[in-house]
Formats: C-alpha cells, structure tokens, sequence
C-alpha cells in the first residue's frame, strides 16, 4: 500500500549557503556550525520560532510513529514550489497540512491533527484488508 | 542562428546527461538505492540533514551560479569569438564539468561527508589540505573586492538601476514585515513586493531614447545622472585618481611597450556607490534574516526568475518573430586575432585560446568551487545515492544554460563587456516578446545586479561572524556586530578603492580551475583506490592540469612583459608594478603547489594501483 501523503507547508527557517566562497571558508576553518547557528537564531521572530519548533516536533512525532505508513514532505512557502502549492491547495494560513489533496489550515491543534490522521490510516488499512479479502 | 544554438545547447544537456553521465552513474560508481548515506545516518538537523531531490538541487544550483557563468562566457566571446565559446562550453560541461560536480558529491557521500579538503588529506598529502585552505581564504578576500567593484560600477555608469535596487531594500524590508510579523497572505505579498519593484525597474528607462552614445535618459535617468554630476562637482567633475587595469582596453594615448597610463577613474560619484553597497550589506548583515535578506533574496529570485526565463523565451522565438535579433553581431572568430590569440607580439599581452580560453569561461563549463560545495554542503544532504546525479550532474548541465544564455546576449548585442553586454542582449531577447529593449535592458541590468549583490551582503554578514569567532576571545570589541560589518566593509573598500582587486582577479580563474583539477584528482585517485575505472574523472584531470599550470605561467608572462617591464621605476606606478610583482609570485606559487600536488597525486595513485585499499565500508545497507 502506498504511504499516505502529508505536505506540510510553512515559513521554513532560510539559512544562506548560496554564498560559496563563504561556504567553504566556513566548513574548512571550523566555524560553520556558528555561522548557520546565527543564521538560524535570526531566521524567524520568536512567535513564529516557536510556531516552527512545535510543527517540526509533530512532524518528528509522526514520522517516529508511523514509519513508512506516511511520506512527509515538509514546503517552504517562500519559493517556488511553495507559492505554487498554495495556489493549487487554496492554502494561505501557514502552517496548513495537505493529507492526500485535502488542505487544513492553519494548524494549531496538532492533537486533533494527530486524531485525523489515525482515523485516516485506519480507514485506509480497513480498505486494503477488505480489498484483500475481496481478492482473496 | 539564437534557435540553433539553443537546440545544440539542449541536445549536448541530453546526450551528456541521459547517456554520458548515467552510464558513468550506473555502472561505474553503481549508484545503490538501497545504501544508507551520511544525511540518514548521522542526522542532526545542522550539517547532515536528508533533503528532497528538488529542494537539493535548486540549492547546489543557487550555490554554485552566480556572476562566474555570465561573466565568463562573456569575456571570451568578445576576446576569441563566439565560436570557440560554445564549442567550449557544451563539450566542457558534457565531458567534465558534470563529472567534476557529481563526482564530488560521490567522494564526500561515501566518504561519511567529509569535505574534499578532508579526503586529499586522508588520501594523498597533509600538505594538500594546507594549500587548499590557503586558496580558500585567498578567494574570500577577492570575492568580496570584486563583487563590490563590479556592483558599485554597474550603478554608477547605468542610471536606471540605483533606483531599482533602492526598491529592492525598501520591498524587501516591507515584505519581510509583511510575511512575519503581519503574517499577510503570501501570493498577495508577492504579488505586491515584486510588482512594485518590477514597476519601478521599468519606470527607470521610461522616456529614454536613442541607441548607444546617443542614449538620451528618461526623467528617471536623467535625475540620476543629474545627482551623480552633482557628487562629481565636488572635486571639480573629474575623477579623484586613476589606476592601471590590464584587463581594460588601453587608455587613449597609450604606446605599446610604453609606459602604462590609468585607464580607470575614481570618482566621487563611484565612491557614492560604492557606500550605498555598504549600506545594502550593511543591512543585510544586521537585521535578523527575517526582516531583510531573506525577503531581499525572495524578491530577487522572483525578479531574476522572470527575466531570465522570459529571456530564454524570446531567444528561442525570435527566429520566428524577429529574425534580426536571432543573427549574431560578433563575429564566429575575433577578426582581430584570426590565429586565435597564438602569435605572441612583444609588449602586448598573450592570449593564446588554449589555455586562456578555458580558465577564462571557468564556472560555465567547468568550476573547482561546485565540487568544494558539493562536497562540503549537498553531499551531507543527500537522501539517497541515486539523487547524486540529477543534483551534481543536473545543477551543472543548467549553470551550462545560464552560460549559454549569457553567451547568447553578448553575440546579438554585438559587443561590450560584463554587465553592459548581459543586459543589451537580455534586452532584445526579450524585445521579440513585445517588451521595448530599452525597458528589457533596464531588466536585465537589474537582474545582473541583483545575482551579485545578495551574494555580497551575504559574504560580509559571514565575515562579520568569521571575525567574531576567531578574535572575540583576544579582542571583546568584536563581540558587537557593528564592529565585525564595519571591518570587513572597510577591507572590501580598500579592495576596491586601491585597485588591487584587479590583479588578484588575473588569477581567479586559473586558480579557480586548478581546484576543479585537483578535486578530480582526488576522485581519480579515489576511484582507483576503490577498484573501479578512473577514466571518466581522470581524463578530465589531465586536461584541466596542463591546461591551467599553463595558464598560470601565460599570466605572469602578460603582466611582467605589459606592466612590470615597461613601469619599473616610473613615479606614479607603484600599485601597478607592485600588484604586477605580487601576482606573477602568486601565479609562481600555484605552479609550484599545483606540481607538488600533482606529484603527491601520482604517488597515490601508484600505490593504490599496486595495493587497492578498497572502498571504506562507511555506508552499511538500509534495512
């Protein structure tokens, strides 16, 4: 059975590593891990920060408890890719989750999510066990 | 002609890429899905994080295309032609520039990530890692002083854009209030944000007229012009001093064999300039990201993404639409050096197509800072080997279009250099789709700007930390980040202002190729070491080897016979027989480091050869 699909699409913290030369001057003198802990630290105000934090620690949760049952695509809305999702999914409060093409958004509730998402997969291994059978 | 090339261009992206580079991928490195990389195995969400394909490769390209690919290709057009150029850069990318990029990240992934510099130590010589981190800090002083000179010219001498790149900074510091702190719809601030400063970039040239030195300014322009007069006026309206570029056509005057005259002018207005790129850094390496450099970057994306790819449409159309514009204005073959740059005359600088063709178009066909960055960034991100293709290989096959597009705009706007000759075809191009040239001009002006700048606040606000961590202990002062930007903004202007830049700029490309050998040394001798055909990255290495210790010792013969021989003490020449002197010293030493390298590298390979140590069993099988 294929994993469910679940696309998170959220302002993503942006450290810069376009620059190349700085790249490689931070990676080979040794402080590359406080050049991206700065930028990291300045990615986001901290009401979004903490926004961020709590998403990142559910999409950890999910990806511990359902192993290969779902695949987690997490977007930056501020690209490309991103601007054309939300377009596509009518997406414009972030974090908003896109569980198999239906969007919710914006996520505050991860406990609810968490329930939706169990009654999601059940209903689909249900589905594959009577197909089973069916076939069987 | 523009559709041909563009055809041609596709065709070498496809054989290179679906024949080329996966066969290499499958039955040489025997890329396995199935093998854990460094980014699953050691994940902790700061160095090895496991990243989407897509996601991956749109950073290794960002990473690796910046001014080095348009640049480059322009520069040979206009000193060989535009024959040999493309020639170049399609059989360059198809044969080793992919290879140079995906080998890389193939080295550093079953390497558990370790950075290129970190192999050659393990592999050939600890002295290998000491030169290569010489190079390294050799080029963040260089790039810092180039980017800023390049910039500051651009907005001195093209009066349209100041005033595009001031809409940038105020866009960029309202979306960034936009996006995070009003949390305001996303597609209505974008819509806001890059239409504003795509509207005010076309406002600039509204009203011009005529072509060329004839070019009489819209109200916009000549406002602009008008300021820069005024700054000029304080010191008179001439320029406050002068210094020697040998990469400059020759001032008026100048006698072959004589002694050299300035043919670059300072003037108040370039300083001006030249400040206002420190404020924009200075932003940028002040403000939390959110609130200025990552909307700065967003909008510029947009903005560069638009232009470009309209671009490509109009030059692939336009031998439908306006056939004028497809016919290429320069000519296949420089006619002023029809023996290809061979003959040598005394006193003049060399400049023989092999080698300094292939050093001179370096990041287009071929970079050794790809494979640095794929070996320190992309290959600690990789989620599965087979994605090592498609990123490395993939992002170099499109910093080949980047090129080709570049080279492009230059041939049908005839002539010039840099900037001036990216946005005069950029201009046309994007004529044939309807847009006046002188509004796709203003555009690709814009976009030029644009690559370049984020590139530099991004450089100062690492050096800033850089500067703090290695002299905050000795030195507290440095704990204040003002102190930190206003530092590293202060060296960059003595780069610029002293004229120095220049002659550390000669070297850049043949150093820079030198590290594309050496990195494909490593590979060869990886490879070898590992049992498996060396060829595909070897070859390569030969070439690119003899290719750039040629074109080191090409270097200093030009700038002892054109600069140090005929100013030798003269008054008034000191920086530029000093920085002559420097540079031929520095060209010496890249020949002696790159021959003790490739002497340590040839020893390596014997003894793998004769005694293969196998491939390190760093990447156990996922379950």
């Amino acid at each position: 059975m294929a994993p469910l699909r679940i696309e998170v699409l959220t302002y993503a913290p942006t450290e810069f590593f376009h620059c190349l030369h700085c790249e490689v001057v931070m990676q080979s003198v040794g402080v590359g891990r406080s050049v991206h802990r700065e930028q990291r630290e300045a990615a986001f105000p901290a009401d979004l920060q903490a926004q961020y934090t709590a998403l990142a620690d559910w999409v950890r949760g999910v990806v511990e408890r359902y192993g290969g049952r779902v695949a987690v695509r997490v977007v930056d809305v501020a690209s490309l890719q991103g601007v054309y999702k939300s377009l596509r999914y009518r997406a414009r409060k972030y974090p908003a989750v896109v569980l198999d093409g239906t969007v919710y958004q914006p996520v505050t509730d991860f406990a609810a999510l968490d329930r939706l998402l169990d009654e999601r997969l059940r209903g689909r291994s249900l589905a594959a066990h009577s197909g089973a059978r069916k076939e069987g | 002609m523009t559709l041909v090339a563009i055809i041609l261009g596709g065709l070498a992206i496809f054989i290179g890429y679906h024949y080329y580079a996966r066969h290499i991928d499958r039955d040489v490195i025997q890329s396995d899905p199935r093998k854990a990389t460094p980014a699953t195995l050691y994940m902790d969400g700061v160095d090895f994080v496991p990243a989407s394909r897509n996601v991956l490769y749109g950073y290794h390209f960002k990473s690796i295309a910046a001014a080095g690919p348009i640049v480059g290709a322009i520069t040979a057009a206009n000193i060989w032609g535009w024959l040999p150029s493309i020639i170049w850069l399609f059989l360059g990318v198809m044969f080793m520039g992919w290879a140079s990029d995906y080998s890389a990240i193939v080295v550093s992934v079953r390497n558990d990530g370790n950075s290129i510099s970190a192999i050659a130590h393990r592999l050939i010589a600890p002295r290998t890692r000491t030169i290569l981190l010489t190079f390294i800090f050799f080029y963040l002083l260089l790039v810092a002083g180039a980017f800023g000179n390049l910039v500051a010219d651009v907005l001195n001498r093209q009066p349209q854009v100041p005033l595009a790149i001031v809409a940038l900074m105020v866009m960029g510091l309202l979306g960034g209030q936009m996006l995070y702190r009003w949390r305001m719809d996303l597609i209505a601030v974008t819509a806001i944000t890059v239409g504003v400063t795509l509207l005010v970039i076309l406002l600039g040239p509204a009203g011009v007229s005529g072509e060329g030195a004839q070019t009489v300014q819209g109200p916009v322009g000549q406002a602009l012009q008008a300021f820069d007069r005024g700054i000029d006026s304080l010191a008179g309206g001439g320029p406050l001093y002068g210094y020697y570029d040998p990469t400059l056509p020759p001032a008026q005057g100048q006698q072959p064999g004589g002694a050299v005259l300035n043919n670059v002018n300072v003037t108040p207005s370039f300083i001006f300039w030249l400040l206002f790129l420190c404020l924009f850094s200075y932003l940028g390496a002040v403000l939390p990201i959110w609130r200025y450099a990552q909307p700065v970057n967003y909008i510029g994306f947009w903005l560069t993404f638009i232009t470009i790819a309209l671009a490509f449409l109009g030059a692939a159309l336009a031998v439908v639409l306006n056939p004028e514009v497809a016919m290429f204005r320069l000519a296949a073959i420089n006619p002023q050096r029809p023996d290809l740059g061979f003959g040598i005359v005394g006193g003049q600088a060399w400049q023989p197509l092999w080698p300094m063709m292939f050093v001179t178009i370096a990041c287009g066909a071929i970079s050794g800072w790809h494979a640095l960055i794929g070996s320190v960034g992309t290959a600690r991100q990789i989620e599965n080997e087979t994605d090592m293709l498609p990123v490395g290989g993939g992002a170099m096959f499109s910093e080949m279009a980047l090129g080709l597009l570049s080279l492009l705009a230059v041939t049908v706007a005839g002539t010039g250099g840099g900037a001036a000759a990216f946005a005069g075809g950029i201009g046309r191009f994007l004529n044939v789709l309807g847009l006046p040239a002188q509004y796709g001009t203003a555009l690709g002006a814009a976009a030029f700007v644009i690559i370049v700048i984020t590139v530099v606040q991004l450089v100062i606000r690492i050096m800033r930390v850089t500067l703090a961590e290695a002299l905050a202990e000795r030195m507290p002062i440095f704990r204040n980040p003002h102190v930190g930007i206003i530092v590293s903004l202060v060296l960059m202007c003595l780069l610029v202002l002293s004229g120095t830049w220049v002659y550390l700029w000669q070297l850049f490309g043949a150093a820079n190729q030198l590290m594309a050998s050496l990195s494909l040394l490593i590979v060869t001798v990886w490879l070898v070491s590992a049992r498996r055909n060396p060829a595909f990255a070897g070859l390569p290495m030969l070439f690119m080897y003899v290719t750039t210790m040629a074109a080191t010792l090409v270097i200093a013969r030009n700038l002892w016979e054109t600069v140090v021989v005929p100013n030798l003490g003269r008054a008034g020449a000191g920086v530029a027989v000093g920085g002559a002197i420097a540079m031929v010293l520095v060209s010496a030493l890249l020949f002696i480091a790159a021959a003790f390298i490739g002497w340590d590298g040839w020893q390596a390979y014997q003894r793998y050869r004769g005694r293969p140590a196998g491939e390190p069993q760093t990447a156990p099988a996922r379950p």
